[in-house]
């Protein structure tokens, strides 16, 4: 079974390939857990719109033969994180913040690890450097917490130091 | 709009995402954010804060508080007598798992308290989610608990509970343990300094210690008495693969290192010398040795020379598999603080290079830190070699000068 068909939340089928779609645990395990076993059936995706499907499949696409992780050997050189986003991911994530926040919300569902840290560090790239003030201006956030549950905060971060 | 950013942020899962990427700093600013940050950004917050307590015994016997207890750069607690430390930390440490400690004792009549503070310390970093995951244990040192201060059964309660740190470091007590002590430590400190008498006796200390993965000699006097012992008792010592020799006065003692059943993962050597001693070949055989029977295990060398030399010596049939760091300290001459046109190259990684050899010789090599003397002498490697090393063979090089 090279194909299947994707039904988005708004209805539409689109037919990918099952290679670019692996990245997907959740697609995966539908694929597996429906028993499909011929090009015509559809795995239906409720929470994914038509428009950030595409989206997903084009990172999917671009990304199909990348190496999965390995673990580091405690007395081998050290891997940092990779913070750095290539120039193909920088101008794909480059939108709307709503639509931002629909892939990362769709990439969460689908399980796709790779998509959601895109998304993620993109997030946390607008909110690195900014007051607490800022960030909750940013996304119109509330500020429930009491003087007391401040002050506390407020003493640990003091003498907490980094790792 | 709004419904969405609340849905992403009410997530735990994708938040917990998005600060993993931020550094400690904004992970403090997130903090303050709201209630639901704040939840969010505490497993991240914890886990990447290091929460150091240094807990030391009171010098003045006449007064009432006994124990200090240091949180990082924060608090300092003084505990009396009757003070208990989960009431005195009163919760502030709630926030986090992860702890280092470091215990320090003196010998005078309130050492009781302080080894009861320590145990009452322990059971409270160990309530459920905390583990204490390093600790500096310069206790246990002759003058502490050897003329019975301490009650025994004291003395093997917070034993055991040090015994459960994954990461622990010691220094030898040369004095020896009262009976019973056994200790699970990762890193030692051996001085071998002030070893004078009794040599092959006090090595036996050893036998004290399980799970040892890294030893520090201090000198090498007796040096192959400790390594004799771990020969001979090569099973308490099979996680040992990683050595450390400083101020090593007679680099012809090294040899016995060779004779270590485990091949060693990382292993240093710094080598002092009077000014106006000559090195001999014997000594280098001493290393070359050491370096032929733990070349195809090591990650990291570490070699520092610090004596005057007339001429250096080369190990070039030596490769090095696995080995993905060295450091090279050649603080060498015939005439330290004047001009020399020594070669320094010992391993020929200039020949190597120049005749694309390299990788026959380190598959993996990814760092190569150099220094040279303070005074002026030929480059260890030339600019093109160095050049060649890092846009050919992807290796890191860095040059220093001086001390």
């Amino acid at each position: 079974m090279p194909f299947v068909n994707l039904e988005s939340s708004d209805g539409d089928l689109v037919k990918v390939d099952v290679d670019v779609i692996k990245c997907s645990v959740t697609i995966n395990a539908l694929i597996e857990h429906l028993g499909l076993e011929d090009d015509n059936e559809v795995v239906p995706l409720q929470n994914v719109g038509t428009e950030t499907l595409h989206k997903v499949l084009a990172w999917a696409k671009h990304h199909k033969d990348d190496l999965p992780s390995v673990d580091d050997d405690e007395d081998d050189p050290p891997r940092e994180r990779r913070t750095d986003i290539t120039t193909w991911d920088a101008n794909f994530i480059k939108m709307e913040q709503i639509q931002l926040f629909d892939l990362i919300l769709a990439a969460n569902y689908l399980d796709i690890s790779g998509l959601l840290d895109l998304g993620c560090k993109i997030v946390a790239d607008m909110i690195k450097g900014k007051t607490a003030d800022e960030i909750r201006t940013m996304f119109n956030i509330v500020n429930d917490l009491t003087p007391q549950e401040q002050e506390q905060i407020r003493k640990e971060n003091e003498w907490c130091e980094e790792k | 709009m709004a419904s969405l950013v609340e849905e992403v942020f009410q997530n735990g899962l994708i938040l917990g995402n998005i600060f993993s990427w931020l550094d400690h700093h904004d992970l403090k600013t997130v903090r303050f954010v709201c209630r639901n940050w704040e939840r969010s950004a505490g497993p991240g917050f914890s886990e990447r804060s290091r929460i150091r307590l240094d807990m030391w015994q009171g010098l003045c016997p006449g007064r009432e508080r006994t124990t200090f207890l240091r949180i990082n750069k924060g608090p300092l607690l003084m505990l009396g007598t009757e003070d208990r430390v989960g009431d005195a930390l009163a919760g502030i440490l709630d926030s986090f798992q992860h702890f280092e400690l470091s215990f320090t004792t003196y010998r005078h009549t309130k050492l009781v308290q302080a080894y009861r503070h320590l145990a009452e310390l322990f059971d409270h970093l160990r309530r459920p989610r905390g583990s204490v995951t390093y600790m500096d244990a310069v206790t246990f040192e002759k003058n502490c608990n050897i003329d019975g201060l301490v009650p025994q059964g004291a003395l093997l309660a917070v034993v055991a509970a040090q015994n459960a740190v994954p990461e622990v470091h010691m220094r030898l007590n040369l004095g020896g343990y009262p009976e019973g002590l056994h200790f699970h430590a990762t890193s030692l400190d051996i001085d071998c300094t002030s070893l004078q008498d009794n040599v092959a006796e006090k090595a036996t200390i050893l036998g004290r210690f399980h799970s040892l993965k890294s030893i520090m000699f201090t000198a090498t006097q007796g040096l192959d008495y400790y390594v004799g012992f771990m020969v001979e008792n090569r099973d308490q010592f099979a996680n040992l693969d990683q050595v450390w020799v400083d101020d090593c006065c007679q680099l012809k003692d090294i040899r016995i290192l060779s004779r270590l059943g485990n091949g060693l993962r990382k292993l240093g050597i710094n080598v002092i010398n009077h000014p106006r001693d000559e090195f001999s070949l014997q000594d280098v055989s001493g290393l070359e040795t050491c370096l032929v029977r733990h070349f195809a295990t090591l990650r990291v060398l570490d070699l520092s020379f610090n004596m005057s030399i007339i001429r250096t010596w080369k190990f070039v049939t030596i490769t090095f598999p696995k080995l993905w760091k060295l450091n090279l300290a050649m603080h060498t001459g015939p005439n330290q603080g004047h001009f020399d046109n020594l070669d320094r190259d010992i391993f020929d990684i200039g020949k190597l290079v120049k005749e694309a050899r390299f990788r026959d010789h380190f598959p993996l090599l990814s760092r190569l830190n150099i220094e040279l003397p303070s005074w002026p002498c030929c480059p260890m490697i030339t600019f093109e070699q160095t050049v060649d090393l890092e846009d050919v063979f992807d290796v890191v090089v860095t040059t220093r000068y001086g001390y």
